[in-house]
């Protein structure tokens, strides 16, 4: 139990030196905040990783930003080399993904570097589901959802849902 | 803060810029080294084997643990168990990233320099199906792919992110979706190696 | 409607492309990717009643518009 705390409270500072965040951010459990890039974390950001840490990994030059109000759950993994935007208010749900590289070459040397990056961008009111994954070059529009356990690459516009395998796209029938 | 208190959390905070440093990396690898010798104490491990962080091991049967194979990444713990009368053998340089679980009933023979990533599952027996698992030289398991029983992947292969294989995959190629299905390596994503 | 359009018409939907040209390569033009590619041929399976072989999913049959319909035209002959 002791450990708990212990582990707890260095993640927090972690966060808190490795990390510029705004106002009134609640960081709740382990939070593994590293890479060297810059992370930058809204007003009333809320992180919450007491069952699963939560992973922030922002390679040197890479940026994460999470927008104000941004909700994310336990065991979520966010990899950003070069830019990874979480628009305000969205919820990222339990050991979702989001990354902006694959990090290896297909083939060859996969150990020689990481190929181009593709910034993902995650528009405001969004939902993330359980397990989904966002990969590079994956634009999702303001209200979009992706559902449990999708894999998105693509855009995805404003108020659609995305989900199933092959993954499938009903646009939203609620105008306005 | 002030006083003791302040100077406790600077201390802890310089500890934690460690692994950024290039001279931290130094130190650090040989700390994941010892600890690999600790963890994996009894088993039948390879040179300059290291772990970065918590792992899990449930070893009733055999484990083999080829040179150079490292776990990293510590957000996790990584999974190996290997019940009665199993083997689990895992070729040189292969690299796993945290979360990774591999459960053994009969047998998993994974390949050389084979990469895994974090949450990848990989298990030899579920509720209706058991047969080993045989992962080739070159394989690449992204993150979160899950392998089950009786499959086999062809060296150099690469099975992307969130999938499900259920059926073997020749040499060379790359397998996706849920149930995966198989398709050329160079049908790979328009932001790729070149 | 013609293959041709009824592909074209399908990429441009669900991958919101609005321009490609014919002979565009999908990946290099960032058109559609791998896991796009797996959409793609779900779709002409199911619309042209056609089973695609995993040996079959190979750039020259997939990776552009002319690729593609010169590719169902032989298969269509086929069968």
């Amino acid at each position: 139990m002791l450990f708990d705390l212990a582990t707890t409270l260095t993640s927090q500072i972690a966060l808190r030196s490795r990390a510029t965040l705004g106002e009134r951010v609640k960081i709740r459990g382990r939070i593994r905040a590293a890479g060297g890039g810059e992370i930058l974390i809204g007003d009333d950001v809320e992180l919450d990783g007491r069952w699963a840490p939560i992973e922030l990994h922002a390679r040197p030059g890479g940026t994460i930003v999470l927008g104000r109000g941004v909700k994310v759950d336990g065991g979520v993994s966010i990899e950003a080399k070069s830019r990874v935007e979480v628009g305000e208010r969205t919820v990222l749900r339990g050991f979702c993904k989001v990354l902006d590289n694959h990090f290896h070459p297909l083939s060859g040397d996969r150990h020689r570097g990481a190929p181009p990056s593709n910034p993902v961008i995650i528009g405001n009111d969004c939902d993330i589901g359980w397990r989904a994954l966002i990969l590079p070059g994956a634009r999702l529009g303001d209200g979009a959802r992706a559902l449990a356990g999708v894999v998105v690459s693509r855009k995805v516009p404003a108020g659609a849902v995305i989900g199933g395998s092959p993954p499938v796209l009903f646009k939203s029938t609620v105008t306005g | 803060m002030s006083g003791p208190a302040d100077a406790l959390l600077s201390r802890v905070y310089r500890l934690l810029r460690l692994r950024d440093k290039p001279a931290g990396h130094f130190v650090m690898r040989a700390i994941d080294v010892t600890r690999a010798k600790w963890s994996l104490r009894g088993h039948k491990v390879g040179r300059g084997v290291s772990v970065q962080g918590p792992l899990f091991l449930d070893i009733q049967g055999e484990l083999e643990i080829g040179d150079r194979v490292s776990f990293v990444g510590n957000v996790l713990p990584t999974s190996l168990i290997v019940r009665a009368g199993a083997v689990l053998q895992v070729g040189e340089e292969s690299v796993f990233n945290y979360g990774v679980s591999l459960e053994v009933s009969s047998r998993i023979t994974i390949g050389r320099r084979c990469m895994f990533g974090s949450f990848v599952r990989i298990g030899d027996r579920d509720g209706q199906r058991e047969g080993p698992i045989v992962l080739g030289d070159d394989v690449w398991l992204a993150h979160g792919v899950i392998i089950g029983p009786g499959v086999t992947i062809g060296s150099g292969s690469v099975v992307a992110a969130g999938s499900v294989v259920t059926k073997d995959v020749p040499p060379q190629s790359m397998a996706l979706g849920n149930p995966a299905r198989t398709m050329s390596l160079s049908l790979r994503t328009g932001v790729s190696d070149s | 409607m013609d293959t041709r359009s009824l592909i074209r018409g399908f990429i441009g939907e669900t991958f919101f492309v609005e321009e490609f040209r014919d002979d565009d390569s999908f990946l290099q033009k960032g058109v559609i990717d791998s896991t796009g590619m797996l959409e793609l041929v779900a779709f002409v399976e199911e619309r042209f009643e056609i089973k695609l072989d995993d040996a079959e999913l190979v750039p020259q049959n997939l990776d552009s518009l002319d690729n593609l319909c010169r590719f169902l035209e032989t298969k269509q002959k086929k069968t």
